[in-house]
């Protein structure tokens, strides 16, 4: 049984089961509501957004999912390396994505609660910052800088000792 | 990266040098990073963990962040400070700062370290040593021409010198007790005689356990937690004698007294010269020409190639997680393990050298000469409980405190030309940390307290 999904622009997606259930949110809703035949409304995705996060769980449809809790943490720590993505994944990170819809993918996969690919964002917008300086990063996400050049000294000898750790 | 908790996230894939750099983004990130300092962190102190996977160990008034800052502390700091000390070349005099022989203010719960010396007393005298171990402020001490552990609570008394000691009856056993190394723990070990260990409740002064922990004439270790570590320091090439004896590594969990939870047998022609354990892993020196010297002077003896080497196991289950491929060293008399390195006091013909080696790698981060540096002069090295501090002292009466956080150092010295520099001659080093440290004065005050010249208000017997 296929499911409806509707973006917040009223745009409307059918997917097949197994794909939807990437999304914990979306698999709690069905195991919940059941079989239906109505769309559910996602108020928090915009249309392209929400076909960017399909695509993800169309490929990604097949493979084991992980598990729910994170009461592995030391294991998960381990395996938390930045350049650990698979070539899909950085492939479909980078295709005409600006930082704008890479956030709002990051936040997409939040909301409906699709960890991996929170955490491929999130690598992905780790690696971004990793080798910039301060001022890099301000220039590449539009941050305004708002500390005094006193303050930013000091926050830099605090954290001189980090650059070679 | 507007959701604190998505930032997070991010944060926690990047390496320390990412994150620092995140620091000085703006005021929104940085708030983000202090408020979340044990998650950003969590990974790089995994990353740099000696045994991949596994946490290293952390304090409870540490954060993540500090973990991490330690690999730099030891790995950087250290060696910087030795090199900085070097190029002030002999001439520099060593800044002697006046050591309070009296000194009040140590509470219950100040975080105290306590140090082994020789008797001050005239050069002309014979110079006996005192030897302690402390947990809190509950130092165990023993003298040289005296069978007994003693034992003084440092917080008790302010006035000098120390209030008289309590007494731990050792005068039944035919050999002298010996204390042992403990890290993280609230125990004392005691090597009675033939191998029997006890360990001993600071605190009350009572006896947590007993075990023969090498079925041979010593046995030496260091305590971490409930966990001793141990081996059999005899060798002997003498033909019949019972070789593996003298190769045996033991760990023993206090709580199972019957046998060790992990033996092994050195497969070495060398001797063990000393293990040193941080909670996570086993460190263990094999091999020494010093004592052989002695042994085989004017024999002919072939010495098997790799027979001298550091290497690191697991202290759970006894694996061997990495060697040190660099320490094919025939003099190492003595190691320290920190959470990320280890330290091995190394004995040349004239003095002592440090070399450091980083326990994720097995790789050596530096060395110094310990004639060339701070004391420049060497009777032993301890650290404090959370690794941020090295004491460094010398058989000639001074310290030299080395805060490894700030990269500076203090070197004490007693005052001869102090009145109670003969009567108090008898006594203790004590660090203690400041409370509330602020940056422009030394975090540490060190001071020098006399023992008692008498004993006994109660002995507790040790059978």
């Amino acid at each position: 049984m296929p499911v409806i999904l509707q973006a917040s622009d009223g745009q409307q997606f059918t997917i097949s089961k197994p794909v939807a259930e990437r999304s914990m949110l979306l698999k709690n809703m069905l195991d919940d509501v059941g079989e239906n035949e109505q769309a559910i409304p996602l108020p928090n995705v915009s249309g392209p957004i929400l076909a960017a996060v399909i695509e993800y769980c169309e490929h990604h449809k097949d493979e084991a999912m992980p598990a729910a809790d994170e009461d592995d943490k030391v294991f998960e720590a381990s395996k938390k390396k930045p350049d650990d993505i698979d070539q899909w994944d950085a492939d479909f990170m980078k295709q005409g994505k600006g930082n704008e819809e890479l956030f709002e993918i990051i936040l997409a996969a939040n909301y409906l609660d699709i960890k991996p690919l929170l955490d491929l964002g999130c690598k992905t917008v780790a690696n971004m910052i990793k080798g910039k300086t301060p001022e890099q990063i301000r220039e590449m996400f539009n941050i305004e800088n708002d500390f005094t050049p006193d303050e930013e000294e000091q926050i830099r000898r605090e954290n001189e000792w980090a650059a070679d750790a | 990266m507007d959701l604190p908790e998505i930032a997070v996230r991010v944060f926690e894939y990047l390496d320390p040098a990412g994150i620092a750099r995140s620091h000085r983004v703006c005021r929104s990130w940085h708030a983000v990073l202090l408020n979340n300092v044990n998650a950003v962190w969590e990974n790089s102190a995994a990353r740099m963990s000696p045994i991949p996977g596994v946490l290293p160990k952390r304090c409870e008034w540490e954060t993540w962040q500090d973990v991490v800052r330690l690999k730099y502390c030891w790995g950087v700091v250290l060696p910087r400070m030795a090199k900085e000390s070097r190029e002030e070349g002999e001439t520099a005099a060593i800044p002697v700062a006046m050591v309070p022989t009296s000194v009040a203010g140590i509470k219950a719960q100040s975080r105290v370290t306590v140090l082994d010396s020789y008797d001050s007393g005239s050069y002309s005298t014979v110079r006996g040593s005192v030897h302690t171990q402390q947990t809190g402020r509950h130092v165990f001490f023993t003298e040289t021409q005296n069978k007994n552990v003693r034992v003084v609570d440092i917080s008790e008394d302010t006035d000098s010198p120390l209030g008289v000691p309590h007494v731990i009856e050792a005068s039944k056993s035919a050999t002298a007790w010996r204390l042992q190394r403990a890290v993280h723990s609230d125990l004392v070990p005691c090597h009675e005689s033939n191998g029997w260990m006890s360990f001993w409740y600071a605190d009350s002064r009572t006896r947590a356990g007993r075990v023969r922990a090498i079925e041979d004439e010593y046995c030496q270790g260091q305590l971490y937690g409930r966990s001793y570590a141990c081996f059999n320091p005899r060798w002997s090439d003498e033909p019949g004698d019972n070789t593996d004896a003298a190769h045996a590594v033991r760990m023993w969990d206090l709580s199972n007294p019957d046998e060790p939870f992990i033996k092994w047998e050195a497969k070495t022609a060398a001797h063990i010269v000393d293990v040193a354990q941080n909670g996570m892993l086993v460190a263990i020196a094999y091999g020494s020409l010093l004592d052989d010297d002695d042994d085989n002077a004017g024999e002919e003896y072939e010495r098997p190639d790799s027979v001298f080497g550091l290497e690191f196991r697991s202290s759970e289950t006894g694996e061997l997680i990495r060697r040190c491929h660099d320490s094919n060293w025939q003099d190492i008399i003595f190691l320290i393990c920190t959470r990320t390195h280890c330290l091995c006091v190394r004995a040349l013909e004239d003095g002592q050298i440090v070399t450091i080696v980083d326990l994720a790698t097995g790789l050596v981060v530096s060395e110094f000469d310990l004639r060339d540096t701070f004391t420049r002069n060497y009777g032993g090295l301890h650290l404090n409980e959370d690794e941020t501090m090295l004491m460094l002292w010398a058989s000639s009466n001074d310290l030299a405190v080395l805060d490894l956080l700030t990269g500076t150092s203090v070197i004490a010295a007693r005052k001869r030309d102090d009145d109670l520099y003969e009567t108090w001659r008898k006594g203790i080093w004590i660090v203690m940390e400041r409370e509330n440290a602020r940056k422009e004065r030394p975090r540490f005050v060190v001071m020098w307290k006399a023992l008692a010249a008498k004993d006994e208000v109660k002995s507790y017997s040790a059978m």
